[in-house]
């Protein structure tokens, strides 16, 4: 088995076909996005900088993943760092929803305890009236506490604080900016992800899809296998919970719910560059589920850089070291998102 | 990483030990019998990592038995046949597949699981067989057959969830189907999580750890599907946490690996939780050595070469469950 460029090969053919539904889906979505995202759709070029690490071939044979000047080396220490600073944000979204409070001081301090925890503006209980919705939240607060605990634990005297988080549902809150450029409020309407299930929902759908696409793309730069399998399987709780969210969108009969859940997946996929590494819950005009955002030719879940991760967290199709979910950026050596 | 692979060790053995603590508690809640000195915590992430020397394509086999499995079981509930006759081939001993059927689903939400879960695992299996190439195994002998004497059968019967010496047939309606699923779904994460330590390639492991979050995602599907029509119709709930206590009784009496769905309440009056995610203290899904996968696959907890679902044993290297007997 030649397996680095086998795999090479066969993720080549998948990123060809992937690019030609993106080229598809850009044509067929430019009118829906129009709505304050036309910035963003506009900073997608045509370059391809952003291109998830295909580990390149080596002449020996080798299966580890030639760095390149367009791979930034980062090593096991930066990938836990950057994906704590997801796992607060996380945290403290689903906790606030589920429980009405957030992380402990002690859990955002830096390891020193020299630097306390970011502030947090915003967040608030959810009054569910599905109560397994309700059950679902808890379920999910209690394990993103328990990911920050484990990489807090991880990294050790090392471990950074917590960034500033904003998941304010008031007309400053990043979830609102979210909202506007995927179009589903007006352009000065307000969207507070506390007010209903369904809006609970929405919110928890655009940050869970993110995650195990991060965590996949972060393994590449993993050197340790017992580290690569501690990321994986946070990756795999995070698409446990995608899972969840995306399936009480499906089912739940509301079709706005289910197209605006559609025009959250095209806001990550406009600002992340221009590969097509996100879907919607359901296929157009069929009805069928789409539940597992994979890519359809092999059945494998997409992969996203730290720099594209951060486009997302960040709501913007440019570089920037700022913005979104982190109003004062993320801690760490991982902090720019990518830019065409 | 200085201090990261220390603090991960002693975090396994943090969680090994609240494992045996919990397992302490569901043994006294659940009235079972007698398990083996709690102090056996090793078991798990040291074990499965040094426990044998195999190559990558040895441990990319390894899933492509399970997928052969997953992906004919879906097929036919999903569309009445199984994957496609020139997508078996390979080293090893080619067997065929028993049983097997189309579920007339009345929820047409668990019929559209079924469809894109199927349509996900015949990737799986395209996706690994052209990684593989000519050293792709050849799919191993299948039992789906819905006899009293069949895998999925004798799975229940000693799960408790039918009488001894009836049939369980999952494809005869879709509360069947989804608690059949259930029973593959989470052994499937377990695998992969599993597998990704014994990966040397960076490359391959991004890969199984993309396939890993696939299968969390249908494990998920199921999971939370049988939860919500668990509030209408309790007993899915109670049977797949009967599958579940199944399939920990295989793996190894000393280790908890699995967990059903039923709602918990934790202490601290945060209120209650479902448990959709099978997950250790720190909300990290579990892992499963390869023998600890094929104990399920086969149905015993003996150390064996064949059984279960793969009759005649599954094709590769990697072909003996754990001796947990």
């Amino acid at each position: 088995m030649t397996d680095s460029e086998t795999i090479a090969r066969v993720l080549d053919a998948a990123e060809k076909r992937r690019l030609e539904r993106r080229q598809f889906l850009r044509s067929a979505s430019v009118a829906g996005l129009a709505i304050g995202g036309s910035s963003l759709l506009a900073a997608c070029g045509s370059g391809d900088k952003n291109k998830a690490p295909t580990p390149t071939p080596t002449s020996s044979g080798s299966p580890s993943p030639t760095p390149t000047a367009s791979t930034p080396s980062y090593d096991d220490t930066d990938v836990f760092a950057f994906a704590l600073n997801l796992e607060y944000l996380e945290a403290q979204f689903f906790l606030r929803a589920a429980t009405g409070s957030g992380l402990s001081d002690d859990l955002t301090k830096s390891g020193d305890g020299k630097t306390a925890g970011g502030a947090v503006t915003g967040g608030r209980r959810v009054a569910f009236t599905d109560s397994v919705i309700a059950e679902y939240a808890r379920e999910i607060a209690a394990d993103e506490k328990g990911h920050v605990t484990f990489l807090r634990t991880q990294l050790g005297s090392a471990v950074l604080a917590q960034p500033a988080i904003n998941i304010d549902g008031g007309a400053s809150g990043a979830f609102t900016a979210a909202a506007r450029a995927a179009g589903i409020i007006g352009s000065a309407d307000t969207f507070d992800p506390y007010a209903s299930d369904a809006n609970f929902l929405l919110a928890a759908f655009l940050l869970e899809d993110l995650m195990p696409t991060a965590y996949r793309g972060g393994m590449i730069y993993v050197s340790s296998t017992v580290l690569r399998e501690a990321i994986a399987g946070i990756g795999a709780t995070e698409a446990y919970h995608s899972g969840l969210i995306r399936s009480t969108i499906y089912t739940s009969g509301n079709s706005t719910l289910i197209a605006n859940a559609g025009k959250l997946s095209n806001l990550r996929d406009s600002l992340d560059g221009t590969t097509d590494d996100d879907q919607g819950v359901a296929t157009d005009g069929t009805g069928a589920s789409n539940i597992v955002p994979a890519d359809p030719s092999n059945g494998i879940v997409f992969a996203r850089t730290p720099a594209q991760v951060l486009n997302i967290a960040f709501l913007t199709a440019s570089k920037a070291t700022k913005g979104g979910f982190f109003p004062s950026g993320v801690n760490g050596t991982i902090t720019t998102s990518a830019g065409s | 990483m200085t201090d990261t692979s220390e603090h991960l060790i002693e975090a396994f053995d943090a969680r090994a030990a609240r494992r045996n603590e919990r397992r302490e508690f569901f043994k006294t809640a659940l009235g079972a019998t007698a398990i083996a000195a709690a102090g056996a915590a090793a078991i798990g992430i040291a074990e499965s990592v040094g426990a044998q020397t195999v190559s990558d394509a040895d441990v990319l086999n390894f899933a492509l038995n399970l997928e052969y499995l997953e992906a004919n079981f879906y097929s036919w509930a999903a569309f009445g046949q199984g994957i496609s006759s020139d997508m078996v081939s390979g080293t090893g001993t080619l067997g065929a597949v028993s049983g097997g059927a189309q579920v007339s689903f009345t929820d047409p939400a668990v019929r559209a699981y079924a469809r894109e879960i199927a349509a996900d695992e015949i990737a799986h299996v395209n996706f690994l067989r052209a990684v593989l190439g000519s050293s792709a195994v050849a799919q191993p002998a299948i039992d789906l057959s819905t006899g009293a004497s069949g895998a999925f059968s004798k799975a229940a019967q000693a799960a408790g969830i039918v009488a001894a010496g009836a049939a369980f047939n999952p494809f005869a309606s879709d509360e069947n189907f989804l608690l059949g699923a259930f029973l593959f779904e989470d052994l499937v994460v377990t695998a992969y999580k599993g597998a990704v330590p014994l990966i040397t390639s960076v490359a391959y492991a991004q890969a199984v750890a993309g396939i890993l979050a696939t299968e969390s995602y249908h494990a998920s599907l199921v999971r939370g599907t049988l939860y919500r029509k668990g509030v209408a119709t309790p007993a899915l709930r109670t049977n797949a946490d009967k599958l579940s206590a199944y399939r920990d009784s295989l793996d190894g009496k000393a280790t908890v690996l699995d967990q059903g769905i039923s709602p918990v309440t934790p202490s601290d009056g945060s209120g209650t939780q479902s448990n959709v995610t099978p997950t250790d203290a720190n909300g990290i899904v579990y892992s499963r050595s390869t023998g600890q996968v094929l104990n399920i696959a086969y149905l015993s907890a003996a150390a064996v070469a064949k059984g279960g679902f793969f009759p005649n044993g599954v094709n590769g290297t990697i072909v003996t469950s754990m001796n947990n007997a």
